[in-house]
């Protein structure tokens, strides 16, 4: 009975059409327009015009090189692209006839050769990225060489040289893609206001009443067709940025989902809580926590970390950018944070229905 | 019959106040299995209250009612597989096909696979909806989102179904299909409670009519049970030409008649409602040399039970 509720939700959803308009065409078209208006406040004009360079690197067998290589593969940095080469002649071929090419030589000393015509930034970009590489090696190999607590210490410094010198920094585009999704996912207190609201209104509910089915398993399976809409759209939405904004979601997939949901849960529980309370005066409620919890969390525009810690929206657009363009460690406390939040309101909810007479 | 009373649905004392109004008061009736109850009164008489109460949507401020012998409670899953319910209003998903929305109260009675797929081409073929039924309710006539209101409480085959007027507002042809869908019902043994405000259906269909009027039952019975409550005597005004000739001693010789008086040009009679001695009495006006110009023999029917029993009419 619950899994014919959960469908019978799930497919209401899909077929409303007020939900593309919510959570599609909105959110998409205004990633669009804010990050058109907005480009060049959090990119570099720089950055932009830049073209990759193709660095082959060769590597002997000592233990130095061998780190090296290893870092080189894990290394994500923006306009260098790393391949490994083994013959030596064939790489300073390469270099000699095509442009925007460098060989790295790494034996127990470097060796750096590029191709004619790098320009300025690119050349810093490789020496500076080389030299935080070789920075890194030192600390790794003194953590290896010690273990224990010295690694953890290292680990945490390289994080830093990495977020400095990896030059990842978000475009403005996909500044405003994590943002406009973490905001769309407020209004999915509105698909909560409504929730139970269009059931009552066709009479519907009374009629679900009158079956096997009790009042907790009606509303929590209706709870649960809902989630798994709005999971849905999540994973929707971050296929057509991965597509349109190049949002590099799969440096942190599972995480980000994770996040996303515990704020649409949140914010469909509120609304669904709202609605039982009062449905007139929790529509308008409602509409004033989005306002608020969107300007506090940075979704119109960055804010300060002071005010994002007063939103649920804030709680998760931190750890979600650390963990997009950082490799600092993840950090679950906003997720756990509105998902521990949407499940006591929903026991909350479920204890007034209980209470009441009519439901 | 008060033995199969167990299996069927008996009301005791059932009151319902909505804060100091008393919407139901004190109605008790039962139905035995197989039978159709029809339970009439005019806007706001109580009905829905009631049909609610039984069926524990609403609670019950005092009074008991028991279904196949067993109270209803929230957790007694077992007794609500046994009844269906099809409500006043209607009460359709629009945004999913009839097939889709009479299989999804199926599921939600625990209908699954080929009992399911059985059970929702069974109702809709009960209401005539079979063709119809990949569209949306949006796409329907009135006469039919009605009917697909009714196979949505069909579809896990109760033993007992209430029907809160099923049959308002729509065409003859809808009614009529519907009617007989639910003479059929019966005819397979199931029980049926159905509400009305329209006398000539409870005159048709039911087995047994409650009457109910600002909430309290004013009187129950079959049909000719409750035309005699109202009257053991039926007048009768004949029109006469020739209002001098006629002799009423001989008429009043007629066994039946009770009275017999002449006003103007009307003989009014009173004759018992058992005996028919109207042939005798005309009979006897001819030998008198009488010409009857008109016969008028007022038919007593629900409304006038109604009109005798409050003052009131049926239908405001
Ligand atoms: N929730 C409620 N709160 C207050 N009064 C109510 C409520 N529900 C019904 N009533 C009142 O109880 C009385 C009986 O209503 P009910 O709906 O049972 O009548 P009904 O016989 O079904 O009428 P109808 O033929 O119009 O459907 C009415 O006076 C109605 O106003
Ligand atoms: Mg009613």
């Amino acid at each position: 009975m619950i899994g014919t509720i959960i469908k019978r939700v799930f497919v209401q959803d899909l077929r409303n059409r007020s939900n593309y308009v919510y959570f599609l065409i909105l959110p998409v078209s205004l990633m669009v327009i804010l990050g058109l208006v907005l480009q060049g406040t959090f990119a570099t004009q720089l950055d932009s015009k830049v073209a990759p360079v193709h660095v082959q690197y060769v590597v002997d067998h000592s233990q130095q090189a061998q780190l090296f290589d290893k870092m080189v593969k894990h290394a994500d940095i923006a306009h260098l692209d790393f391949k490994s080469q083994r013959d030596l002649a064939r790489a300073k071929h390469v270099v000699r006839t095509q442009s925007n090419t460098a060989i790295v030589q790494f034996g127990t000393t470097a060796t750096v050769q590029t191709s004619k015509g790098l320009n300025d930034y690119q050349t810093i970009l490789l020496k500076s990225s080389l030299a935080a590489i070789f920075r890194q090696m030192g600390l790794v190999q003194t953590a290896i060489h010690y273990r224990g607590k010295l690694a953890t210490v290292s680990t945490k410094k390289l994080v830093k040289v990495n977020h400095v010198q990896a030059h990842q920094s978000a475009t403005s585009f996909q500044y405003y893609a994590l943002a406009m999704m973490g905001m769309f996912m407020l209004y999915f207190s509105e698909v909560g206001l409504d929730m139970f609201g269009k059931a009552r209104r066709q009479k519907t509910l009374a009629r679900e009443l009158l079956t096997p089915v009790t009042r907790g398993k009606l509303l929590n399976a209706t709870v649960g067709g809902h989630l798994l809409f709005g999971m849905l759209v999540i994973g929707v939405l971050m296929g057509i940025t991965t597509g349109l904004f190049k949002m590099p979601w799969s440096r942190a997939l599972g995480f980000t989902l994770i996040n996303f949901s515990g704020l649409m849960a949140l914010f469909l529980i509120i609304g669904l809580l709202m609605d039982t309370i009062n449905s007139r005066v929790g529509s308008g409620i409602v509409q004033i926590v989005i306002q608020l919890v969107a300007f506090l969390g940075g979704g119109y525009f960055p804010t300060s970390s002071t005010m994002m810690q007063f939103s649920p929206l804030g709680w998760i657009m931190g750890p979600m950018r650390s963990a997009l363009w950082t490799t600092s460690s993840l950090d679950w406390s906003g997720a756990a944070l509105n998902f521990g939040l949407a499940f006591g309101l929903l026991i909350l909810v479920n204890w007034i229905i209980r209470r009441r007479e009519v439901f | 019959m008060t033995a199969s009373l167990t299996d069927g649905l008996v009301v005791k004392g059932l009151t319902k106040r909505f804060g100091t109004k008393v919407a139901v008061d004190d109605v008790s009736f039962d139905i035995a299995p197989g039978k159709i109850l029809g339970l009439l009164g005019p806007n706001g008489a109580g009905k829905t209250t009631t049909i609610s109460m039984i069926t524990g949507l609403l609670n019950k401020t005092s009074g008991s009612v028991t279904l196949f012998g067993e109270p209803l409670t929230p957790t007694n899953t077992a007794i609500r597989r046994r009844f269906g319910v099809v409500p006043q209003d209607l009460a359709l998903f629009d945004d999913l096909s009839a097939a889709e929305n009479v299989r999804y109260f199926g599921g939600l009675y625990g209908l699954r696979g080929p009992a399911l797929k059985n059970g929702v081409d069974r109702a809709l073929a009960v209401v005539g909806l079979s063709e119809h039924q990949n569209q949306r309710p949006a796409t329907f006539s009135g006469g039919m989102q009605r009917r697909l209101n009714i196979a949505m409480a069909l579809v896990h085959q109760p033993e007992l179904i209430f029907m809160d007027e099923p049959t308002v507002g729509i065409d003859p042809q809808s009614r009529n299909y519907i009617l007989t869908a639910i003479e059929k019902m019966r005819s397979q043994g199931m029980t049926v409670v159905y509400t009305s405000h329209y006398m000539e259906e409870v005159e048709r269909l039911a087995d047994k009519i409650v009457i109910i009027d600002h909430g309290k039952v004013i009187v129950q019975g079959t049909e000719a049970e409750l035309v005699n409550l109202v009257t053991t005597t039926k007048q009768v005004s004949i029109t006469v030409a020739e209002p001098k000739l006629v002799n009423v001693a001989p008429l009043l010789a007629i066994a039946g008649v009770q009275q017999a008086t002449v006003q103007g040009q009307e003989l009014q009679l009173v004759t018992a409602v058992e005996s028919n001695p109207l042939n005798q009495v005309l009979m006897t006006l001819i030998d008198q040399g009488v010409t009857v110009d008109q016969v008028d023999q007022p038919q007593i029917d629900l409304e006038t039970v109604f009109l005798n029993l409050t003052g009131r009419n049926l239908r405001d």
